[in-house]
């Protein structure tokens, strides 16, 4: 007997359609399963079977085959579980099933027949539903997932469940679900949401009030922050750099809806979901260790996985001692850090994550950490130097706008706490600047202004043209270099509520990019 | 232990008796060759049929018929081969067959 229902599996981050054939054919027992099965899949057989007899159904004599398709797609996920199961069930006639097409259904099966939740079921369910199918069938543990695809997903946490409300045909089910609460509602409101993370994160505990003095590095993190620069600290062990990074998440702007979606795709993909709401509308901050190799940082895996970029899309990568990292490592990130996607290819199939982040670095200023400090002498030779500072290349310090100097704080600074600006100051010129920006009619960021539009969004006046060119020649800047101050420019102009980038403006974003 | 061996005896007679009435002849009984050994050989219809024969109590174990391993399938094949290189009897095809027998002996139930 033959039967056919319907799955999705997640290539990368994108949702794929999957057909599960079955057939129950004379032979011995056992379960053969086609269509470029990974080791996941292939182990399903023996869950299902357990699965199947442990809901109280008897599992099929013969042999059955099942046939995933299209069979060109590789396949590797235990969300194909419970689609396989219920084919069994249908095939050998323990369930009445109608056209199995118009169901989707996604779901790991444990031996005693619940159903667990599944990595990448946010993508999937968005595929699924864009195909227009008359009901969705997910694990119950997915459920946060679930709200978010959009109302009408029945969840489910037993293959019984998942069988019962399959038979019912979509009609019925929906009463039943209903009655029963599994159900999802319809999508989220944002604004709620949206109070929600605010909140969440301005009592995350941490404040740019608790760092004392370090005004101008707070200065630049806003400037970082209003215009989603990249920033460079350079500054003597202790000096504060980490806390500033760890503080960006204070003063961040939420996401929009289309970022909040894309964010939460790739957490569903990544097994990092979160259950709280609340996180949805935050930005992530990634801060990945520097004993961290390249796939880890760009992604990779023979089934392609994102990496800590595509983690921090949308939000903050902060590498913490920037120069410990392997370089090979730190090089991977050139094209990324420009293309804003990144794409790996894996036995004739490409596999493209995005990776719009923030980046974020800090390094000492030598591998003692004490380069330029007032009261001590550093210790490294000009050899250590050399070595260190190599680190860093032309290319990726080219690519990052700014670049700030630190120093120890002064005591009395640190006993005249609370004297400087605190997230809740910073937060609101953040949003000035923001608002401004989108009155100019910018949509996007300022650092992520396309070549073609620097005229439109970043007009030079006659001085400032002069200005600028003084400064080319004289720093040896690049083209990038030069469009990327401009950028800077404007991100200040806007923070001071200025329509034209003037002269001061320029010179602070110049000082920004040239450092010794 | 000789209870267990005496069912698979048991089963063998019973399937051999069932084949017989229906219509096959019986070649071989457990014919022994050095890569394993074939419980049954029969034919019907010019086909040779090697028949494996599963006996089981109660399903509690699975099926009888799960019980022929990839492994096992391997070594009647073998035997399957070393019996018809020396066969003199003609023959069109073959076939490898297992012969499901499930006995329900339920103890102490009334």
């Amino acid at each position: 007997m033959y039967s056919r229902t319907r799955s999705a599996v997640c290539k990368g981050i994108e949702g794929r359609d999957v057909f599960v054939e079955t057939d129950i054919s004379r032979g011995l027992p056992g379960i053969g399963i086609v269509g470029l099965a990974s080791t996941m899949v292939m182990e399903s057989r023996e869950r299902i079977k357990s699965a199947i007899m442990n809901s109280g159904y008897e599992f099929p004599k013969g042999r059955i085959t099942v046939n995933l398709t299209p069979a060109s797609l590789r396949k590797n996920s235990s969300c194909l579980d419970l689609p396989i199961a219920i084919g069994i069930l249908a095939s050998e006639g323990c369930i009445r099933t109608r056209v199995a097409e118009d169901w989707g259904i996604i779901g790991e099966l444990a031996l005693d027949g619940r159903v667990l939740g599944v990595d990448g079921a946010l993508p999937m369910m968005l595929h699924m539903k864009e195909a227009g199918l008359k009901g969705i069938i997910v694990p119950e543990d997915n459920r946060s997932d679930a709200e978010l695809a959009g109302g009408g997903i029945y969840t489910v946490t037993s293959l019984r469940e998942c069988a019962e409300l399959f038979c019912m045909g979509p009609g019925k089910a929906a009463v039943f679900a209903e009655k029963r609460g599994m159900l999802t509602d319809g999508a989220l409101s944002l604004a709620e949401i949206a109070a929600d993370a605010e909140a969440k994160v301005m009592h995350a505990g941490k404040d740019f009030g608790d760092i004392a003095g370090q005004e101008n590095a707070k200065r630049a993190v806003v400037i970082a922050a209003a215009g989603r620069h990249g920033l460079l600290m350079i500054g003597s062990p202790g000096c504060g750099k980490s806390m500033i990074a760890g503080r960006m998440g204070s003063i961040m702007p939420l996401m929009n809806e289309r970022e909040m979606l894309e964010t939460a795709i790739i957490r569903s993909v990544s097994g990092h979901g979160d259950d709280s709401r609340r996180l949805l509308l935050a930005r992530p901050f990634r801060t990945p260790h520097h004993t961290i190799g390249r796939a880890g940082l760009i992604g990779g895996g023979s089934y392609p996985v994102p990496g800590e970029i595509t983690l921090a899309h949308n939000g903050v990568l902060f590498l913490d001692e920037i120069c410990e990292f392997n370089k090979d490592t730190i090089e991977s990130l050139r094209i990324p850090m420009e293309e804003k996607t990144i794409t790996h290819f894996r036995k004739g199939e490409a596999y493209s994550f995005p990776c719009n982040f923030q980046v974020i670095m800090a390094a000492n200023p030598c591998p003692c950490g004490y380069l330029g400090d007032r009261d001590r002498e550093c210790t490294c030779t000009q050899a250590d130097l050399d070595r260190y500072r190599r680190k860093l290349s032309g290319p990726i310090i080219d690519r990052i706008d700014m670049r700030i100097s630190m120093e120890k704080v002064r005591y009395d600074d640190l006993s005249g706490k609370k004297s400087g600006m605190d997230s809740a100051d910073m937060r609101r010129q953040v949003t000035a600047a923001m608002e401004f920006a989108a009155a100019r009619g910018q949509k996007v960021f300022n650092s992520e202004i396309a070549d073609s539009d620097i005229d439109k969004y970043c007009r030079l006046g006659e001085e400032e043209n002069r200005f600028m060119k003084r400064a080319y020649n004289a720093f040896g800047m690049s083209p990038r270099a030069y469009s990327r101050t401009v950028k800077v420019a404007r991100t200040i102009a806007d923070l001071d509520g200025s329509m034209d980038i003037g002269q001061a403006h320029l010179a602070e974003a110049l000082n920004y990019r040239i450092q010794e | 232990m000789r209870y267990k061996k005496n069912i698979g005896d048991t089963g063998e007679d019973l399937a051999v008796m069932v084949l017989e009435n229906n219509g096959y002849r019986i070649l071989e009984r457990n014919f022994g060759t050095k890569v394993g050994e074939l419980d049954i050989i029969a034919m019907k219809g010019g086909v040779i049929h090697f028949v494996e024969v599963k006996t089981r109590n109660g399903s509690i174990c699975g099926y009888p018929s799960e019980a022929v391993t990839p492994a096992k399938q391997r070594h009647i094949r073998k035997a399957a081969e070393y019996y018809l290189q020396g066969c003199r009897i003609p023959w069109s095809s073959i076939s490898l067959d297992v012969f499901e027998i499930m006995t329900d002996h339920i103890e102490n139930c009334m």
